[in-house]
């Protein structure tokens, strides 16, 4: 036993087969392209909000066609693996742009990034909307009636009221869809994209050290990962303070459910 | 002023108002009383278009329309010259006092923020919340919400304004208060006011009209003495005799 402890002990502090300074002196290297991964989630997210809200819209407001299709879209893209989203729309969206006589000129010029955004956006909409949807649905009623009653029209409404109170209200699942978002643009090396996970194993690719780099691919991502978990639990605090029943600063769901993931 | 003339609304099959005929005079204050379900709310409701009302016509000033078929502009019309106070006060909750009741002036009436903020100081100001204008809804007491909810209803200057029972949801102790700044709001008779209330000394004392309700129908109108004193109907009597109405009312 002693023995092994003592093999074990070489072979991490001597570098034998791991060595653990190169696993800290590779962070700086690997944060050059975390912009990259940052830039991915965020414009994604964003995007995947806009949409996420319109389908949302056409569940609450139950348009009738429209809510077939948005039924089929949600339970479509749960039920696929985002790697195979990712692959389907970068070779997707060039076939389709060349049915639709785009010039190839122009397709072959399209970033990769782009396939990326688009593909993510589309998988986390699927469960942004349904969190907007259920936040939506969960906006009081009553002061829906009060801004009706001071003659807001129904868009006024949705604008100034609706839309405001179900974001503080979705916002721990968005928060999460957001982390998950991050960790996912990790697959992105799939649509030619380079970001901070393709760049780290390209960088252990000269020297076969994989696995130091993935150690310190994960704690980059973990640290990450809980840093902005933390911002968003402090952004909802200050959003809740408004609230009835806050006040004592308790540990809430959210942080509970945003610490389970990171 | 408002008048409504056959007015009904059906709950599926649930007929929750029949053939009301309501008239108000602007400058006129009507309490509108009667037992738990008899079609109170669902009256001011119909009356603000929270509830569409299935048959009738309604005038307001110069417009009148069948409800039946009222189109979005007289649905538009009906809220912009009527305002609700609520039970539950609802508030904006992610807003200041302030900004509840800038909200419908910028939004709606389109007027500039620095001119919305000085009206909306002016009107808490008058229903005594001159130190609790930056303050959330959370952050203040039941009867200082309400009072927020009449400003915010005020703001907007409607033709007619409506209260559904506005000290129900309060503590005792903060009754007054409330009831002192909508007597206020009575007596400046800038408005058509229609008022729920189970308080009925209050009542007796700020109405030209008092209407009983009762299963969706008017059993009685007329001036608090008549109605108080001398109810016709037999339902309206067991009502008033069952509620108490301090004797210094009685004459
Ligand atoms: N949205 C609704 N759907 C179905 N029925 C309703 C609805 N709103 C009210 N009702 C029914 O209509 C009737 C009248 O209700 P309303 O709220 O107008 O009574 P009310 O006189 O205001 O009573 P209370 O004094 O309890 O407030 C009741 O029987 C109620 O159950
Ligand atoms: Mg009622």
């Amino acid at each position: 036993m002693a023995e092994f402890f003592s093999r074990l002990y070489e072979a991490i502090f001597q570098g034998q087969i791991f060595k653990l300074e190169l696993v800290f002196s590779r962070i700086p290297e690997v944060l050059k392209y975390l912009p990259i991964t940052l830039e991915i989630a965020i414009t994604a997210t964003l995007f995947s909000l806009v949409f996420g809200f319109l389908v949302a819209l056409v569940k609450v407001k139950d348009i009738p066609v429209l809510r077939r299709i948005a039924q089929f879209y949600v339970s479509f893209t749960r039920g696929t693996p985002v790697m195979i989203q990712l692959y389907a729309t970068y070779f997707g969206i060039p076939m389709i742009l060349k049915a639709l006589d785009l010039p190839s000129a122009f397709i072959n010029k399209i970033p990769p990034i782009i396939f990326s955004v688009v593909a993510l956006a589309l998988n986390d909409a699927a469960y942004s909307s349904e969190a907007i949807r259920a936040a939506i649905q969960a906006v009081d009623k009553g002061q829906i009636e009060a801004a009706h009653s001071i003659g807001m029209t129904g868009w006024q409404t949705l604008r100034r009221i609706t839309i405001p109170e179900s974001l503080v209200i979705a916002l721990p699942s968005l928060g999460n869809g957001f982390i998950g978002m991050i960790k996912a643009t990790s697959l992105v090396f799939v649509t030619a994209v380079v970001e901070m996970s393709k760049h780290g194993q390209m960088i252990a690719g000269r020297d076969f050290r994989q696995f130091e780099m993935q150690v310190t691919l994960a704690i980059v991502y973990w640290v990450i990962t809980m840093v902005i978990s933390r911002l968003l639990f402090m952004w909802e605090r200050k959003l809740k303070c408004n609230e009835r029943d806050d006040g004592k600063g308790g540990k809430n769901d959210t942080v509970a459910r945003l610490e389970q993931v990171v | 002023m408002i008048q409504l003339q056959g007015l009904n609304k059906w709950f599926n099959k649930h007929h929750v108002l029949k053939d009301i005929d309501v008239t108000v005079q602007f400058g006129e204050v009507v309490s509108v009383i009667g037992a738990s379900g008899s079609g109170k709310s669902t009256l001011l409701r119909c009356i603000d278009f929270l509830e569409t009302p299935d048959k009738g016509t309604i005038s307001l000033g110069d417009h009148s329309f069948d409800v039946a078929k009222a189109t979005k502009q007289d649905v538009a019309y009906m809220r912009r010259n009527t305002s609700m106070v609520f039970q539950n006060f609802n508030l904006f909750k992610y807003k200041t006092a302030l900004e509840n009741v800038t909200e419908g002036l910028i939004t709606v009436q389109k007027i500039p923020k620095a001119e919305a903020e000085a009206k909306a100081r002016d009107l808490l100001v008058k229903v005594g919340l001159a130190d609790r204008v930056d303050y959330y809804p959370n952050k203040l007491s039941g009867g200082q919400q309400q009072r927020v909810a009449i400003a915010r209803s005020l703001a907007l200057e409607p033709k007619v304004l409506l209260l559904d029972e506005p000290t129900s949801a309060l503590d005792p102790e903060m009754i007054a208060e409330v009831l002192s700044v909508i007597k206020a709001v009575a007596r400046a008779r800038n408005h058509a006011m229609i008022i729920v209330t189970h308080e009925m000394n209050f009542a007796f004392e700020i109405s030209d009209k008092v209407i009983y309700m009762d299963e969706g129908e008017i059993l009685e109108y007329g001036t608090p003495l008549d109605v108080f004193n001398s109810p016709k109907s037999e339902r309206a009597q067991q009502f008033i005799s069952r509620v108490n109405l301090s004797n210094n009312y009685v004459i």
